[in-house]
């Protein structure tokens, strides 16, 4: 068990910054994602946690304790590849059981002659009995002595996953686990490492760059963009509270809806039309914030573009009047349909508007969405 | 089968079949004269069966009028010494080119691509001159020790670990390996295919040698096989040719059995390293 405090970490690989001091404190026995578009150096801060990259500048601890110094398999840290990166030419049971050979046994131990040692004998008897468990709590059992390449995805996810959590380890490090499985398989995975979580109390950093996994598994998110995290905080706030609009548009499917607005006077922004005078203000709120409405009494109005039904809800897309701009409104599907081609105003629930300046930053304060004068 | 690509095809076979008819000839007339009295070998017709087989004396004739077996034991502890010495020293050499990040590495490299040009006649004579001063000249020593570095074994081996995953190498670290236990845990195993393939050049090549030990060794307890075979040239056997070729045949024989049980793996070491 260990926490993990990232202080101000930076790496560069030549002329390129991948990571702009990064500071990250997790706690111990917390499910932390890093989560973010391709790129923007997620795996590069999980591989600096590791041990397997130096990073430039800066510190990590784990535990309390600097670890810069030390080699990968002395931070005890497990780690899950998105390959899995499993030994081809072993079986599962031997895939399993490398952490705990490579750790208890000495090299006399491991070659030919170990097999005559009764202590390294023993050591074996009680590997073999560790595998076994592990085995059964991830119910492969019946795999044990196949090869990895006789095996599914998700078998083989199954199995990396059992070679991690076979050592105990202080923390799991896991990069896009499950982003080679099929989308089905990909939930009920979602599912069962949020209960091995819960089951060990270990700490986990879950790189992905779905956000429907992070929102659904972590504790809290860390939302990376360009090599710097722009929020750190739980789901719900990261969903409601969104402090940058990178963040906003990059959490939530479908995306948030995003308009160009002028702050007119205290609380109210009017819709910007065209070229905007003077700095402008970006207003978002998400698909289930709008309504359709009529377009009297709704600050913003158009075309009904395209009508997506999901079956629990229907997405309308509009296009609105003097731009080539598209805002997504949810529907209920048991009202009335609405009808392509339409004209329809969108209505906003104000408590649910969210304002950002032109650096991107959050505005707090409450607001009121004005249609344009 | 269209009959356009049916006609391209046996047009192809037909060439394959006569350019392995071609190399193969050689080895027919050999195998041929080896069973051949020597009347026969000398008369005008040319038969391939001969009249009377000479199969017993000829071969008997080659193991009693040269210690046939120790230059074939000789050869076989040379060869299996510079294929193991080779291994122990491509491998290591081949995963820090491939996987390790140093100051300097894209100049090694360049070493080794360097020396894959130089043959290695041209460096006999210092060679020669350096085992004279430490005074191995005339050993096993002296046949194995030139060859331990093969610039070609680190070549073959270190384009084939380029393509095992980087993530295999980082989850071996994770693991709690060692650098050298990911060489010989993870990588040695992933190789098997290239390594193969490497050892039918080496054993091939070191068992065929001529040149090197007959610069190399001058007493004949350490002959190799064609050096075994040229003293039974010389020898007072004059130029029986009988039993000459049935000693050829002996030499070669081991080495297209093992071909022949590589041939597999071979292949798809070849393919595998993408030196095709
Ligand atoms: N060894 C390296 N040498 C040079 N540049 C690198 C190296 N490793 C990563 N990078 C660069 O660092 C940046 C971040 O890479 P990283 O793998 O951390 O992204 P990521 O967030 O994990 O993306 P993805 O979701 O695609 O996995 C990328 O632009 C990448 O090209
Ligand atoms: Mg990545």
């Amino acid at each position: 068990m260990a926490g993990v405090n990232i202080r101000s970490v930076a790496k560069t690989f030549g002329e390129t910054q991948v990571l702009k001091r990064v500071d990250l404190d997790i706690r111990d026995g917390e499910f932390i994602s890093l989560v973010g578009p391709s790129g923007c150096g997620k795996s590069t801060l999980l591989r600096i946690v590791a041990g397997l990259e130096q990073q430039t500048e800066g510190h990590i601890l784990l535990d309390g304790k600097t670890v810069d110094r030390l080699r990968p398999r002395d931070r005890d840290l497990a780690m899950v590849f998105q390959s899995y990166a499993l030994y081809p030419h072993l079986t599962v049971a031997e895939n399993i059981a490398v952490p705990l050979t490579m750790r208890r046994l000495s090299t006399l131990d491991r070659s030919l002659m170990g097999g005559l040692l009764p202590a390294a004998r023993a050591k074996r008897k009680d590997i073999a009995a560790e595998v076994d468990k592990v085995c059964e709590a991830l119910s492969i059992s019946m795999l044990k002595d196949r090869k990895p390449a006789a095996l599914s995805g998700g078998q083989r996810q199954r199995v990396a996953l059992a070679r991690a959590m076979v050592r105990k380890p202080s923390a799991f490090l896991m990069d896009e686990p499950l982003s080679n499985l099929d989308a089905k398989m990909r939930v009920q995975a979602r599912g069962e490492i949020a209960a091995l979580h819960r089951q060990l109390g270990s700490t986990f950093i879950y790189v992905t760059h779905d956000q429907a996994e992070a929102m659904t598994m972590s504790d809290r998110i860390a939302v990376m963009m360009g090599g710097e995290i722009l929020q750190l905080d739980t789901p719900d706030h990261v969903y409601q509270m969104p402090q940058d609009l990178r963040v906003a548009e990059f959490i939530g499917s479908p995306k948030i809806n995003v308009v160009k607005a002028m702050h007119t006077k205290d609380g109210v922004l009017a819709v910007a039309r065209g070229e905007t005078p003077g700095q402008s203000i970006h207003a978002a709120f998400r698909p289930e914030a709008a309504r359709l409405a009529g377009e009297a009494e709704a600050p913003l109005a158009g075309i009904i573009h395209h009508v997506e039904n999901l079956g629990a809800d229907l997405f309308v897309q509009i296009r609105l009047d003097g731009g080539d701009d598209l805002v997504i409104v949810r529907c209920d599907p048991a009202g009335v349909r609405p009808v392509i081609g339409d004209r329809t105003g969108v209505a906003i629930d104000h408590a649910r508007l969210h304002a950002f300046g032109p650096d991107n930053r959050r505005i707090d304060g409450s607001f009121r969405l004005e249609a344009a004068q | 089968m269209t009959t356009g690509s049916f006609v391209t095809s046996t047009l192809r076979h037909f060439a394959l079949l006569l350019i392995s008819a071609f190399s193969l000839l050689p080895f027919a007339v050999m195998v041929s004269t080896s069973i051949k009295p020597a009347d026969e070998i000398f008369s005008d017709s040319v038969r391939w069966w001969p009249e009377k087989l000479a199969l017993v004396e000829n071969y008997s004739e080659a193991f009693s009028a040269a210690p046939l077996m120790l230059y074939l034991m000789n050869g076989i502890i040379v060869t299996v010494a510079i294929f193991f010495l080779q291994v122990l020293v491509a491998l290591p050499a081949a995963y820090a080119l491939a996987k390790l990040r140093f100051v300097g590495r894209r100049v090694a490299f360049g070493f080794v691509l360097f020396c894959l040009l130089i043959p290695y006649h041209a460096i006999a004579v210092p060679l020669f001159i350096l085992l004279y001063f430490v005074g191995l000249l005339d050993s096993y020593s002296a046949l194995v020790l030139p060859f331990t570095i093969s610039v070609f074994g680190i070549f073959l081996m270190r384009q084939f670990f380029m393509g095992v995953p980087d993530d295999l190498v980082d989850a071996a670290r994770m693991d709690g390996m060692s650098e050298l236990s990911i060489v010989w845990r993870v990588m040695l195993p992933a190789a098997i295919p290239a390594l193969t393939a490497f050892g039918v050049f080496s054993v091939v090549a070191h068992w065929n040698d001529y040149f090197w030990p007959l610069v190399a060794v001058s007493s004949d307890s350490y002959f190799t096989p064609p050096l075994g075979v040229m003293a039974f040239r010389n020898a007072e056997a004059g130029n029986n040719f009988g039993p000459l070729m049935a000693a050829a045949t002996i030499i070669v024989a081991p080495l297209l059995a093992l071909f022949l049980l590589a041939q597999r793996r071979f292949i798809e070491g070849i393919a595998f390293t993408g030196i095709k």
